[in-house]
């Protein structure tokens, strides 16, 4: 399933902190696990995941250092900073806020897990 | 050695990948740190993408669907371009902006200072013509003693006989005999020139043209007065011959000199130049200086200073003191100064031909023979931006200049006592306020108005000495005070001091002597005690102290001078 671009835009970096607070991972690595946990349902278009985490990195949310991994493979590996952890918990709330929301809107009309 | 690297770090992508890696780098546009690191990052997320495919076309097709994904290369470099931006830190981004910042302002100052530069002014009227249609009066040519005087100008600059200025120049109580001899072969000499002057001074009016040394070039700042020289060598001689005359007892010619020169001086003022006034005042000043030399160094009889006080009276009553007249024809230097020193625009926009402003800040092509006005390299580049940022126009100098010359005119009006509290020159400078030309040009009021009036005091007081000479000749006796002699006919009204506002102070110290004097420069009656100068002469008009004495002349100086004072 498709989401429209703009209605994803908000929530992305939510959902990118969220994946890095469980550890950090490289560019490939993280968009594999989102589409994994979502169930392939939040596809995060790959080339913008990259503008994304930079811009993670200009607020201080995520930091990114080049590691060797056991392939011989460099890759930049991004990890969630403590400012990062902040603004998470502060955003889950949000969200949380805006599915009850979203649930009195529209009633029974919207399953939310 | 590049592209073995490049082709190196792409062996294990398909060539589309590589394409569209090296596309999505390439509009980037950043630094080459960052899009290499990009670079990098792009080629391990594809390996990474691809490295389960087995076969080529597996890979091929992957790596197609992948780029897919990936989106379209210009987007994402602009995305990527713009994160990576923020990722910059503070101090660098400060940097920038103010590195940004400085460039902009190099490149407006540029294109403002050739725009500063260029163009050059129109000049639209003739001031000169103006300036000699304004000074000429509705009158035959026959009335005109101009032409008088500067042919006994033209006759001294034609002589052989040069050494007159250095003898000339001097005090009355200066010369020896040598000196005596010098003057009395000069005034032989010129005595049919000085005759000239004496013809002109009987005609009613005096107007000259004024023109500059180059018929091309119609600048009234390059106009030059050079007979003024000539007059000035006229007016002391003639001033010698009177004293001279009066020690031979000539008595009658030698006050007729004395008025020639008191006329001659009345001359050279009204609507013409500051600087013609000027010398018309000092003309005048050393016409009343000689007549009191000459009456305290003789006893002239009341047959001849009775018909001279009434030709004097008659003189001074016609006599316009004030210098305003010349006021109007000083503004057309400056009006003039304004259509050369500004540059209109396409746009309707002045600014500052600064060509014109060096020349009048420097002297000509900036350079300035007075080394004490020759301006350091720094200061002349601080003048030059200043310049460059008065953002002045010609209209708004114009007005300033009216406005100027329309507070000096109220200020003519009253006398220096009226404003002794104030600082008129910083009044005068708030009308001035920024305005670059006029602070260049503008003459020093103040000083010009404080001599009109103390020239007007001068002539009234010497007036009013010779009526005290004639009132005791007949009486036998000195008046008890100056309104006596009003009452006896002999003066028709006290002068009033311009220092004081009150008579001028008469003081009668015992039957033969008397004192006559004004307050002078420093608004105080200081008992009629002249304070002496840095050179140990007696300084009639002194700032600080004293008063200006004009009677006695001789004895009460020589008493003022301390005796242990060396003349070198």
């Amino acid at each position: 399933m498709k989401f429209e671009r703009e209605l994803l835009k908000g929530i992305a970096p939510v959902v990118v902190l969220e994946t890095l607070s469980r550890g950090k991972m490289y560019g490939y690595e993280l968009s594999e696990a989102i589409e994994a946990k979502s169930q392939n349902v939040l596809t995060l278009g790959q080339g913008t995941l990259y503008p994304l985490l930079y811009n993670l990195e200009a607020q201080k949310l995520v930091t990114s250092e080049w590691e060797t991994s056991g392939s011989s493979r460099k890759r930049k590996y991004y990890s969630i900073t403590s400012k990062g952890k902040e603004r998470l918990e502060t955003d889950k709330v949000q969200l949380a806020d805006l599915f009850k929301a979203l649930k009195l809107v529209f009633g029974n009309s919207i399953v939310t897990a | 050695m590049k592209d073995k690297e490049s082709k190196k770090a792409f062996e294990n992508l398909p060539a589309c990948v590589e394409e569209y890696i090296k596309l999505v780098i390439k509009k980037m546009r950043w630094q080459k740190k960052v899009r290499e690191d990009v670079q990098a990052e792009f080629i391990a997320h594809f390996e990474d993408a691809l490295h389960e495919c087995k076969t080529n076309e597996e890979k091929e097709k992957a790596a197609k669907e992948l780029i897919e994904n990936f989106g379209d290369a210009e987007l994402i470099a602009v995305l990527a371009r713009r994160a990576k931006k923020r990722c910059r830190p503070l101090w660098q981004k400060l940097f920038i902006r103010a590195f940004q910042f400085v460039g902009i302002v190099i490149v407006l100052f540029i294109v403002y200072f050739i725009w500063f530069v260029s163009g050059k002014p129109t000049i639209t009227t003739n001031y000169i013509e103006v300036a000699n249609n304004l000074g000429r009066p509705t009158a035959d040519e026959s009335q005109n003693a101009a032409p008088l005087y500067e042919l006994a100008a033209k006759t001294f600059d034609q002589q052989e006989y040069k050494c007159d200025s250095d003898y000339l120049s001097k005090s009355f109580y200066e010369v020896n005999q040598i000196d005596i001899n010098h003057i009395k072969k000069w005034i032989n000499q010129n005595d049919a020139t000085l005759n000239l002057i004496a013809q002109g001074t009987e005609k009613p009016l005096c107007w000259q043209k004024i023109k500059t040394p180059d018929s091309n070039d119609n600048a009234m700042l390059s106009v030059i007065l050079p007979h003024l020289s000539g007059y000035r060598r006229a007016a002391y001689g003639i001033c010698w011959r009177a004293y001279l005359s009066a020690q031979d007892e000539q008595f009658q010619k030698a006050l007729a000199d004395t008025l020639t020169i008191y006329k001659f001086g009345q001359h050279q003022k009204g609507t013409r130049t500051l600087i013609e006034n000027l010398v018309g005042i000092s003309m005048q000043n050393k016409s009343t200086d000689t007549i009191r030399t000459i009456l305290e160094k003789n006893d002239i009889p009341n047959e001849f200073l009775i018909p001279f006080k009434d030709k004097f009276t008659k003189i001074i009553n016609a006599e316009d003191f004030s210098i305003v007249e010349s006021f109007e024809f000083e503004k057309l230097f400056i009006y003039d100064e304004i259509q050369r020193s500004f540059v209109k625009s396409r746009f309707g926009i002045e600014h500052i031909y600064p060509k014109r402003l060096s020349v009048l800040m420097f002297g000509e092509g900036g350079n300035c023979n007075d080394n004490s006005r020759q301006p350091k390299k720094l200061d002349s580049l601080f003048r030059y931006v200043n310049l460059m940022f008065s953002f002045q126009n010609s209209q708004k100098t114009r007005k300033s200049v009216d406005e100027y010359f329309d507070f000096w005119k109220d200020i003519t009006i009253a006398t220096p006592h009226t404003f002794k509290a104030c600082d008129l020159n910083s009044e005068a400078y708030k009308v001035i306020d920024k305005n670059i030309l006029l602070r260049l040009l503008s003459p020093a009021m103040e000083k010009i108005i404080s001599l009109s009036w103390r020239n007007r005091i001068s002539s009234e007081s010497t007036l009013t000495i010779v009526a005290v000479h004639v009132f005791k000749k007949q009486k036998g006796y000195l008046p008890e005070s100056l309104q006596e002699l009003i009452t006896s006919g002999f003066l028709t009204s006290v002068p009033i001091d311009p220092f004081s506002d009150k008579p001028i102070v008469y003081k009668k110290r015992n039957n033969d002597n008397f004192a006559l004097y004004s307050v002078g420069l420093d608004f105080d009656d200081d008992g009629g005690k002249m304070e002496i100068s840095k050179d140990g002469k007696p300084d009639m008009w002194n700032t600080k102290d004293g008063d200006a004495v004009f009677w006695p002349v001789e004895v009460f100086r020589q008493e003022l001078v301390p005796k242990n004072f060396s003349k070198s």
